[in-house]
């Protein structure tokens, strides 16, 4: 049977990693892993998948937005330009916006991503985040 | 600790070598300036802990330099050297930010004790400023740490018994699965209890002040009740409203007060027996509007009323205590509804239910409102 897609999962946590992935597999899709935003942009370019899911707290916070940075508007990434970005984090989103950031200074013009998503992950609530995002990229 | 450092201003060369020659030998750092004008030169290049400035001296007066001395460092400790005459002057310059004065002619013995007396002075507001900051570093990586180090691992585990109860992992067996979901039960708890607490940190009753505006009762009620609806359902609990119509609007922040009465309808419904109902109802006081939050639950001891709005308390009562619970919502909530300026308090009967009751500034009523909350802690 036919992949329904191939999920790059971008987290330097290998057991957030391996169970996100154990999810995606299960579900009948393709998963490329990757342990930080550098390798992240390589397996991008290898693999070339249908949706990104991106850690946003690894090493630090900017290196999850720097790979949202690369792939919206460096040249070099253009044709990965649309490739749907499913944000994720174990910071909860509590001040009512989509992000919790104390100074919104902090999040100066940085690029938004396409979907956010509180961890840890209820499988069935990534799965349809999952397919909502595949909808999107195939329309 | 490191040389203390002593500047001393005087324009009589005899009284400044004679200051030198006794702190000298108590191992003080001195350096001597000859008029105000070449003392604050040194200020300002290699700021002294302690200055010892003549009150009368031809160029500069005492009052004026130990003035700009005090301007341009606080924290520099000012003594001033006086003859006899001049005591209220003396005061004067006291009023002007130094620390003591000294009056003409002293002993070595008296210069020395309040020198070291203004050096003890130094240290103390150091240290203090030290610790001060360090509390306040603390607080803040605290914050930082609870959410990252804490959270993250807590999050990973959780991931891992979503995938084993979601059978990815293989199936299991009844007694696997009965085990797994009590492991997530408490694990959920902990998370929760993070949560509240990070809640309970970052909450500034300032930030709340500032957005206190007119609003409707009913819009925060509904905005609290929306994401209850079907709380209590799987337990036969209904909640239910009923606000009195032309109540006055409030002066409340929606988005801090809505999670107040959220947490109280939750409460309500968590502690109540199953089949048992929770109301909403809201009353004009006039200067105030009170909203209860009614249960027909298990009842808190009189005993304990006093405590339940205590961090981390948690019932006595056997059934509630098996209730999920962190013991930091009620805490959270008076600390908003304090921050509106209005009161939060319960009425309870042991085994036939409680209930709370939010009263809140009237928008109308008491502009002062606002006021009044921000002289709160």
């Amino acid at each position: 049977m036919a992949a329904k897609g191939k999920i790059l999962i971008v987290d330097d946590d290998p057991d957030f990693t391996k169970s996100t992935k154990m999810i995606l597999l299960a579900d009948g899709y393709e998963v490329v892993t990757a342990s930080d935003g550098k390798q992240g942009l390589e397996k991008v370019r290898e693999a070339v998948p249908d949706v990104i899911i991106l850690d946003i707290m690894m090493e630090s916070l900017f290196e999850g937005f720097s790979l949202v940075t690369s792939l919206r508007s460096d040249p070099n990434f253009a044709p990965y330009q649309s490739i749907p970005i499913l944000m994720a984090s174990s910071v909860r989103s509590d001040t009512g916006s989509r992000f919790a950031f104390d100074d919104a200074e902090d999040m100066g013009n940085l690029p938004e991503p396409d979907d956010y998503l509180d961890k840890p992950f209820k499988p069935r609530e990534l799965l349809e985040r999952i397919g909502q995002l595949m909808a999107r990229k195939n329309r | 600790m490191t040389t203390p450092k002593v500047l001393v201003i005087d324009d009589e060369e005899i009284a400044r070598i004679s200051c030198q020659r006794v702190l000298k030998r108590e191992g003080i750092e001195v350096r001597l300036a000859a008029g105000g004008r070449e003392g604050l030169e040194m200020v300002v290049k290699n700021p002294p802990d302690l200055a010892l400035v003549d009150l009368k001296m031809p160029e500069m007066d005492g009052v004026e330099v130990v003035r700009r001395i005090q301007a341009h460092d606080p924290n520099i400790v000012s003594i001033i050297i006086t003859g006899y005459a001049t005591i209220e002057s003396a005061v004067a310059v006291m009023k002007q930010g130094a620390y003591d004065y000294l009056p003409k002619p002293f002993t070595p013995d008296e210069l020395l004790i309040v020198v070291k007396r203004g050096l003890e002075k130094r240290r103390l507001d150091r240290e203090s400023r030290a610790l001060r900051e360090e509390k306040e570093a603390m607080e803040r990586n605290f914050v930082t740490m609870v959410t990252h180090q804490l959270r993250s691992p807590l999050s990973a585990i959780m991931q891992y018994f979503e995938v084993m109860l979601g059978n990815i992992g293989g199936e299991l067996t009844d007694n696997q699965r009965e085990m797994l979901e009590r492991a997530q039960q408490r694990l959920q708890g902990l998370l929760d209890l993070i949560n509240d607490w990070l809640d309970m940190s970052r909450m500034q009753p300032g930030d709340i002040v500032s957005r206190l505006r007119p609003i409707a009762v009913a819009e925060c009620v509904e905005a609290a009740l929306a994401a209850l609806e079907h709380a209590g359902r799987d337990r036969g609990i209904t909640v239910s409203s009923e606000l009195t119509p032309n109540l006055p609007p409030i002066h409340a922040d929606l988005q801090s007060l809505k999670e107040v009465l959220a947490n109280l309808v939750a409460n309500a419904v968590n502690y109540n027996r199953d089949g048992g109902q929770v109301r909403v109802r809201a009353r004009d006081l006039g200067q105030q509007v009170a909203i209860d939050v009614e249960d027909t639950g298990y009842g808190i001891d009189a005993k304990e009323i006093p405590f339940i709005f205590d961090q981390f308390y948690r019932g006595k009562d056997k059934d509630a205590r098996r209730r999920p619970g962190t013991g930091l919502g009620l805490a959270i909530a008076q600390k908003i509804v304090r921050a509106h300026g209005g009161t939060i308090s319960v009425s309870s009967e042991l085994g036939r239910g409680s209930t709370f009751t939010v009263e809140i500034p009237a928008a109308s009523g008491d502009v002062k409102a606002g006021r009044d909350a921000q002289a709160l802690p």
